[in-house]
């Protein structure tokens, strides 16, 4: 009866281990079963090194000739902490596509950008403000084109846009950029 | 005794299986959790459209029921089977005028019902919900969103027909320092904007209007070391102080390419009255001016967007094109245009008088 007694409680503690999927190791000295729930012992992997990509996809935005769209480039850069700066860079670089128009001032510089409570600040040279540059038309493009570039990171959800350091009024006379913007779907054309 | 073993064993094995399901069901059984909520606030980058953003952090992905109903009041209602919202703090709306407040409430074992109080009627376009996935990359657990548009105030400003008796605002764009755009030969943007509003003055002064412009000439409203955006609130305040009945903002077209030709009119919805003062002119203006119809288009303009009646900012042609730059310095057609301006601002008094607020 004693041995019974052992026998039904190592059975139990044995169904049990299986249901809870724990190893037989676990739960005594019970043997490894053949049935095939036993878990195999793991072989040690070598950690997989980090693959650093030499660069990353990112959409910059820039204008269409008809001046009344954004179009998406897709440009790659280099990853790291300056990735976004430098889709910035880019957008006033100006497009690859003869298709496209850039919309920023060629020397437009940006002298920081961060991104704090999912809000990018980024604070542009004066060149960006540069008088002449453009009419309402390129000035709707350029302050779109910086958000939703801007935008296409995950991590930024609005845009607050500084000039030399300072909140901007507006960039050339018209748009209001006081306050910080948010992506505009309605001006992309999808190619 | 062989018997009586291997029955302790069955009875063993059907209790440990027990067991065993009675440790599965929580797992198999287990509730999504609201984890968190946050309020946001969106800007169109290019519209200026306002939206309340209403996000809900979710411990796994959850599909969720939503309707709006007026009774009792106007609510937005979504339903998720299977929640538990033991833990959500609720933090208050950061705009009353578009949501009063929000609420959660279980009914049935699981079921949560969040409701979205608001303080007036929302069409079902002013409003969407959607899920977004979990986003390890960028640290974003599974997401319910609910965007919400800022309606149009109600507005009680009603209108009469005709010129006599209005105060119009006149807003030559740019001017000092600031040349606006600059054609290929070397028109300045700030010079045809006031050949055009004075024109536009002397013709609405003779039908009985009084017209104020927001710069007396050719200078800067601020100093040097103020910003633009002085110097536009400078703009809108001389139309607000003095409660105008409109503000007609005229301005030149450029863009870097030198194709581009066209009269086109702007304007902020932020009255009902906005967008009907932008057709008009624009309608008049391409009928009388004969330049290429771009159309009427929604913009967060500084002007428009604050000047606190029915207002239009104006881009009557491209001076970045050499063709249309010649036609715009030409005082004949700058005549015929400002005359198609004052009969659109006519056109825009007898549509507005129907309207009666808008109601």
């Amino acid at each position: 009866m004693k041995r019974q007694v052992i026998y039904a409680i190592l059975g139990c503690l044995f169904t049990v281990g299986l249901l809870t999927g724990c190893s037989p190791e676990q739960i005594g000295k019970l043997p490894p079963t053949n049935n095939g729930t036993a878990v195999t012992p793991q072989k040690p992997v070598a950690p997989a090194k980090p693959v650093i990509a030499e660069t990353v996809p990112v959409k910059v935005y820039f204008g269409t000739h008809n001046a009344r769209y954004l179009v998406a480039e897709v440009h790659q850069l280099k990853p790291g902490p300056q990735l976004m700066q430098q889709a910035i860079e880019t957008l006033a670089k100006g497009p690859r596509s003869s298709d496209l128009v850039a919309v920023l001032p060629k020397a437009t510089k940006v002298k920081s950008l961060v991104v704090r409570d999912r809000m990018a600040i980024v604070d542009f040279s004066t060149e960006l403000v540069k008088r002449g540059f453009g009419g309402s038309a390129t000035e709707i493009l350029a302050v779109a084109a910086i958000v939703n570039t801007l935008t296409e990171f995950p991590e930024v959800e609005r845009v607050q846009i500084l000039v030399d350091g300072k909140k901007a009024d507006t960039l050339f006379g018209h748009v209001d950029v006081y306050d910080p913007l948010s992506r505009s779907p309605g001006i992309i054309k999808n190619k | 005794m062989h018997r009586r073993y291997c029955l302790s064993w069955l009875i063993f094995l059907l209790l440990s299986l027990v067991t065993g399901i009675a440790l599965a069901a929580p797992a198999a059984n287990a509730t999504v959790s609201i984890t968190g909520m946050r309020w946001g606030r969106a800007a169109d980058a290019v519209t200026g459209s306002q939206t309340i953003r209403l996000v809900l952090e979710t411990s796994a992905p959850v599909t969720v029921d939503q309707f709006i109903t007026a009774k009792p009041n106007w609510r937005i209602v979504l339903t998720m089977r299977g929640v538990n919202v033991d833990k959500l703090k609720i933090t208050p709306s950061p705009d009353p005028s578009v949501v009063k407040s929000m609420s959660a409430v279980k009914s049935a074992k699981d079921t949560v019902h969040v409701m979205l109080e608001l303080p007036a009627e929302l069409k079902e376009k002013q409003y969407k919900v959607f899920t977004l996935k979990a986003d390890p990359k960028a640290k974003r657990p599974f997401r319910i969103v609910i965007d919400i548009a800022k309606a149009m105030p109600v507005t009680n400003v009603e209108f009469s027909t005709g010129l006599r008796g209005k105060l119009i605002v006149l807003d030559p764009g740019h001017g000092g320092t600031d040349p606006g755009a600059i054609g290929p030969r070397r028109t300045h943007e700030k010079n045809l904007n006031w050949s055009m509003a004075v024109k536009v003055k002397a013709i609405l002064e003779r039908a009985g209007s009084t017209v104020l412009m927001t710069r007396p000439g050719d200078v800067d409203l601020t100093p040097a070391s103020a910003s633009d955006r002085d110097d536009l609130r400078v703009r809108t305040m001389v139309a607000n102080n003095r409660k105008a009945n409109i503000f007609v903002s005229i301005h030149h077209n450029a863009s870097v390419n030198s194709d581009l030709n066209g009269t086109t009119t702007y304007y902020y919805p932020k009255t009902p009255y906005d967008s009907v003062l932008a057709q008009c002119l624009q309608t008049a203006m391409v009928r009388g001016g004969g330049l290429d119809n771009i159309g009427i288009r929604t913009a967060n303009f500084f002007v428009v967007k604050n000047a606190w009646m029915p207002a239009a900012l104006l881009e009557i042609g491209y001076i970045s094109n050499p063709q249309e730059e010649q036609t715009l310095n030409n005082p004949a057609f700058q005549q015929k245009m400002a005359l198609a301006i004052v009969a659109g601002i006519d056109q825009f008094f007898a549509q507005a008088a129907k309207m009666r607020g808008g109601r």
